[in-house]
């Protein structure tokens, strides 16, 4: 059984029109329980292998339909996104399939084990797929549009002068440097995200925490941008 | 004998071209007592005023603030989204993925 994590929290956490939709809130920490061994059984290591796969196909269809709706994402990163997941979701059909025909425990087990270390689902298929949606989501909106409003006080400064206190200025300042800063740490972000493999995970499980990171120093600095420029806005009456 | 004739109405055609060429009725569209150039008549000068400095700069700064707004908005739009996947991101990694 599913041990349910954080319902409520998750919930509310969640956007209408962003990938988060798809975020396996309520998903297992586990893979069955008892979770099945080298010397289980064959129906014990059927079953969880039907279990994990079937979780794991519902979570790849969810998120597939969200990023073929997601405007987040840029073309490119919706293609190579699209490919990788798809081919986890035919992935876990095989070995599900595959599973509940084999006849020995020793084959089913490996055949288990292939769900994990073969596909990484959740550890990088559809964690680099979040990062790579956040990275695309700063560097091709917000970003821009927080450079877009900077430019916009600045040319309204240097009409105004009158207006221009030195806190204002500093403001201005600090958004200017906190939108560089997000520029900074989301170039090159969502392909790095992307480029990451099953296999480079089981070499190193911490190969996406730099990327996961990134991401959320980047919006922690658009966000202290955004309320600079929502403090100078509301200065400017 | 031919010459003779055409003297005699030499004077008749040259008198009436000079009219023609006097009053304007030769010219396509023209009209007697109204020449070719035509008139606009009243009410051809602009009745508008051009707008004061100060009603352009007010404009100009109104769709300045406005675009200072816009801008906020969308970029507040995307930095929640772009917070959303990155917590659905920590909570697919939180997910068990080992055998």
């Amino acid at each position: 059984m599913f041990r349910i994590i954080t319902v409520a929290a998750a919930a509310g956490a969640l956007t209408l029109g962003s990938l988060a939709c798809a975020a396996p809130a309520l998903a297992a920490t586990t893979d069955g329980s008892p979770t099945p061994t080298a010397h289980s059984s064959l129906s014990e290591i059927q079953q969880a292998g039907a279990a994990a796969t079937s979780k794991r196909i519902t979570s790849l269809n969810t998120g597939i339909g969200k990023v073929n709706s997601t405007k987040t994402l840029s073309s490119a990163d919706k293609a190579t996104v699209l490919g990788t997941l798809n081919a986890d979701l035919a992935g876990m059909k095989t070995l599900q399939a595959k599973i509940a025909a084999d006849t020995t425990a020793t084959t089913a087990w490996t055949d288990y084990r292939s769900i994990f270390s073969d596909y990484r689902v959740y550890a990088v298929g559809l964690k680099q797929s979040y990062i790579a949606a956040a990275a695309d989501g700063l560097t091709g909106t917000a970003i821009p549009k927080l450079q877009a409003a900077a430019i916009k006080i600045s040319t309204y400064f240097a009409a105004h002068p009158d207006k221009v206190t030195p806190e204002l200025q500093a403001k201005l300042a600090d958004m200017q440097a906190k939108t560089a800063d997000a520029v900074s740490k989301t170039s090159g972000l969502a392909a790095a995200a992307l480029a990451v493999t099953p296999a480079a995970y089981n070499a190193n499980h911490a190969v996406l925490t730099d990327d996961r990171a990134a991401a959320r120093d980047a919006l922690a600095d658009a966000k202290a941008a955004a309320q600079d420029g929502r403090a100078i806005r509301a200065a400017l009456k | 004998m031919i010459g003779r004739g055409a003297a005699r109405l030499v004077v008749p055609v040259a008198t009436l071209a000079l009219l023609v060429a006097l009053t304007g009725c030769g010219k396509s569209g023209a009209h007697p007592g109204t020449g070719s150039l035509g008139s606009s008549g009243a009410g051809s000068a602009s009745t508008s005023t051009p707008p004061t400095d100060s009603a352009t700069d007010s404009a100009a700064d109104s769709a300045t603030l406005d675009g200072i707004t816009q801008d906020l908005d969308s970029a507040d739009t995307a930095n929640t989204e772009a917070g959303s996947n990155a917590a659905a991101g920590d909570q697919a990694g939180a997910t068990g993925d080992e055998p």
